[in-house]
């Protein structure tokens, strides 16, 4: 959506599953694929959120994992129109 | 015009014309910009929807129907001018003032309608830089299906800069954008341009925000059903996403696609190859009756033709592999390999990002090494050159495609099939083995290692695209190796023809002993010994350093085969199976020719690899440490081979 009001709040904001509890839980890499979530902040080592940012991944926008590599490999998110794949630990630092 | 800054054309090839335009395309990944380009300059260059495919710049002039005199300049994407990766650096470093064609008169930005609040990202900061700018939106199509239409007008005024609907593929709106682009050169007073980038994250989030309430102006929903939310990716797309990156069928489909590909090299290829073979071995024949017992006779059909003949041969493989890879950069695919290979390349150093200069190192290392700019982390960068002379390049395939026709058997020819599966298995398992030792003792990491990395909407490839693309590469590859190929074969030919010349008749063992290559050669003997081999495969090994597939026109010469009339191959064969060593036993069995394979697999013999990997890398010791290592790995494991096998009773 073009901006954050926009979107009704029910999309899953905060929900948790019990698979999703722990420490990871509220990170994009907890989420499972097909869920949509919001981008609560950007966190973790200033260059790697910075081009999170810079990709667009910026707090208030609306992400969908849709897959993911085998043997933990990366994991690739819909966002703004268009798919991005990252590395779990780059999902890691998006908060959701 | 307004401004021309170069009165009169200092370099004709690349300076410009006074009066023309200076047009600078810059765009995201996969926003069509490469399409665009060539749309308007009907250039023969690649388009490519991989994120920094283009490496290298493509310049070229406006088609002459689109009524403006300009030159454009191609550059690879961009997500913002905060450069990440080296190919990043020099892309925006060019944008404002390219080494050779200064700075651009007029920066045509392309964004892509369906994801516009990414692509206007860019678009701001390049505005805000201070260019003159006209801003190409591509893919209306998509986000009509979407439901959504875009409103230009409105766009234009919340930018404050001309923006033109264009369909680079069909041709729609390249007139509009040309007369936008001369009205912006007459009307606008030139800047000069400042780099003005986001530096702090409170900055990116406000250029974001901006961008959101742009495209939410001018995006007007068409009022018809829509396919799901606006920022849900191309509803295809995810379609065959679900497939495609699935855990167990992507894989597979990966895999099956990877073997379909190596396979069909070796098999689809036989049919055209054994064509061309017969060819050129009526060539040779043609010249010697042309210029019948004159030394320029067997000098043109022995050494020129012959030469040439023994590289043209394995074009049609050369060209299943560009056409392949080819239809995977043009339908997005590319993009996916790299993300399923992520998780097995970071395990030996490298990144997801190596996999496609690996996959091109298939063709050719030095593109390859090239391509390798795109990975922004310094030491996965060094790690992906270090490996690249290892992976399977075409070059080498005239060299595997004589030595296993050599060994297999000719009523079993699948085996040859299967000994090339073997032998590109073999070469990634020694690159993957050379990257590990590396990481753990040359390159330790101390950058954070990242991979992330935009998978672009499928897209049905355009066959002539990828055919053009196809051409130019074969075309590019034969004429890359016809002139050492010609070079060496006019050396060899003469060292191994003379002194003797025709003084001993047509007596080719007589002429051969007391050439100058056999004087040479009596040095090379003892350092072959332990291969099973003669100085004669000596010449050939060195020869091979002008290009490998010099190995094989340098063999038939050492070996003084002449096809007059046959096939080139048939005829080499036959002296392969009749050559003997100096005590009388033959010189090519099946252990010295897996010996040879061994070698040629890990040996790194491209001067011209050399110098790219030391000037990609900026690293001497890495290009010196590629070339002894490898070569001295390649020796030690070929000797071992021979020895092995021969234990194991197999001459």
């Amino acid at each position: 959506m073009a901006t954050a009001s926009k979107t009704p709040p029910q999309t899953g904001l905060f929900a948790r599953s019990r698979r999703e509890v722990g420490p990871r839980a509220a990170s994009l890499a907890g989420v499972p694929a097909g869920k949509t979530v919001r981008i609560g902040s950007v966190e973790g080592e200033s260059g790697v959120a910075f081009r999170l940012l810079e990709l667009g991944f910026t707090p208030g926008q609306e992400v969908t994992p849709i897959a993911a590599a085998p043997f933990g490999g990366p994991v690739a998110v819909a966002l703004r129109g268009t798919i991005v794949a990252l590395r779990s630990a780059e999902a890691a630092c998006i908060r959701v | 015009m307004t401004d021309c800054h170069e009165p009169g054309g200092r370099a004709p090839a690349l300076g410009r014309p006074a009066g023309n335009l200076l047009i600078a395309l810059a765009g995201p990944p996969n926003s069509g910009k490469t399409t665009l380009y060539n749309a308007l300059t009907g250039s023969r260059f690649r388009t490519v929807n991989y994120p920094g495919a283009t490496v290298e710049y493509s310049v070229g002039d406006a088609l002459p129907q689109l009524g403006m005199a300009a030159r454009v300049l191609d550059s690879p994407g961009l997500t913002s001018l905060n450069a990440h990766s080296p190919d990043e650096a020099v892309t925006v470093k060019a944008l404002f003032h390219h080494p050779r064609l200064g700075t651009p008169d007029i920066v045509v930005v392309v964004a892509d309608a369906s994801q516009l609040s990414r692509h206007l990202y860019l678009v701001q900061q390049v505005l805000a830089s201070g260019f003159r700018v006209v801003l190409a939106v591509t893919m209306v199509d998509l986000l009509r299906e979407k439901g959504f239409d875009l409103d230009a007008t409105r766009l234009a005024s919340e930018l404050a800069c001309p923006v033109v609907p264009i369909d680079p593929r069909s041709g729609t709106g390249l007139s509009d954008l040309a007369a936008r682009i001369v009205a912006v050169a007459e009307i606008t007073p030139p800047a000069v341009p400042h780099l003005d980038t986001p530096t702090a994250p409170g900055e990116v989030r406000t250029l974001y925000d901006r961008a959101e309430a742009i495209e939410h102006a001018v995006l007007v929903p068409l009022g018809v059903a829509t396919r799901g939310p606006l920022h849900a990716p191309d509803h295809r797309t995810l379609r065959l996403d679900t497939w495609l990156l699935h855990p167990l069928w992507g894989l597979l489909v990966f895999v099956l696609t990877m073997a379909g590909i190596f396979t069909a090299i070796f098999w689809a290829a036989a049919p055209a190859m054994d064509a061309i073979d017969s060819l050129f071995g009526m060539a040779v024949g043609a010249v010697h009756a042309l210029l019948p017992g004159s030394w320029l006779g067997d000098f043109l059909a022995d050494g020129i033709v012959a030469g040439i003949g023994s590289v043209a041969v394995f074009l049609p493989q050369i060209v299943i592999l560009f056409l392949a890879m080819g239809f995977m950069e043009d339908s997005g695919y590319l993009a996916r390999g790299a993300m399923l290979m992520d998780r097995p390349l970071a395990r030996i150093g490298l990144n997801g990002r190596s996999f496609v200069p690996m996959l091109s190192g298939f063709a050719c290392a030095i593109p390859a090494i090239m391509a390798s700019r795109t990975i922004p982390n310094r030491r996965e960068r060094l790690l992906t050159i270090l490996v690249l002379p290892l992976m399977n390049c075409s070059a080498r395939l005239p060299v595997f495609g004589l030595l296993l026709a050599f060994i297999t058997p000719h009523d079993k020819p699948w085996l040859g099939g299967i000994g090339l599966t073997l032998i590109y298995l073999g070469s990634l398992v020694i690159g993957a083995a050379a990257a590990t030792v590396a990481s753990r003792f040359i390159y330790r990491q101390t950058e954070p290692s990242s991979f992330m990395l935009e998978l672009p909407a499928y897209r049905r490839p355009q066959l002539r695209v990828v055919l053009r693309a196809t051409f130019s590469r074969a075309f590019n590859y034969l004429e890359k190796a016809t002139v050492p190929i010609v070079c060496v074969a006019t050396a060899l030919w003469a060292l191994t023809y003379f002194p003797m010349g025709k003084t001993v008749g047509e007596d080719e063992a007589a002429r051969m002993a007391g050439s100058y290559a056999a004087m040479l050669g009596h040095w090379l003997d003892p350092v072959m010994q332990p291969l099973g081999l003669d100085w004669r495969i000596g010449i050939a090994l060195i020869a091979a350093f002008a290009a490998r597939e010099v190995f094989v026109s340098a063999l038939a010469l050492v070996l003084r085969v002449s096809a007059d009339g046959d096939a080139l191959q048939g005829a080499l064969l036959q002296a392969m199976q009749g050559a003997a060593r100096a005590d009388g036993t033959p010189l090519f069995t099946v252990s010295t020719a897996l010996g040879l394979v061994v070698y040629f697999i890990v040996a790194m013999q491209c001067v011209t690899t050399f110098v790219v990997a030391r000037k990609e890398s900026g690293s001497t010791a890495l290009a010196v440490g590629q070339l002894v290592a490898f070569n001295i790995v390649a020796y030690a494991l070929a000797a071992i081979t021979v020895h092995t096998v021969r234990a194991l009773g197999i001459a």
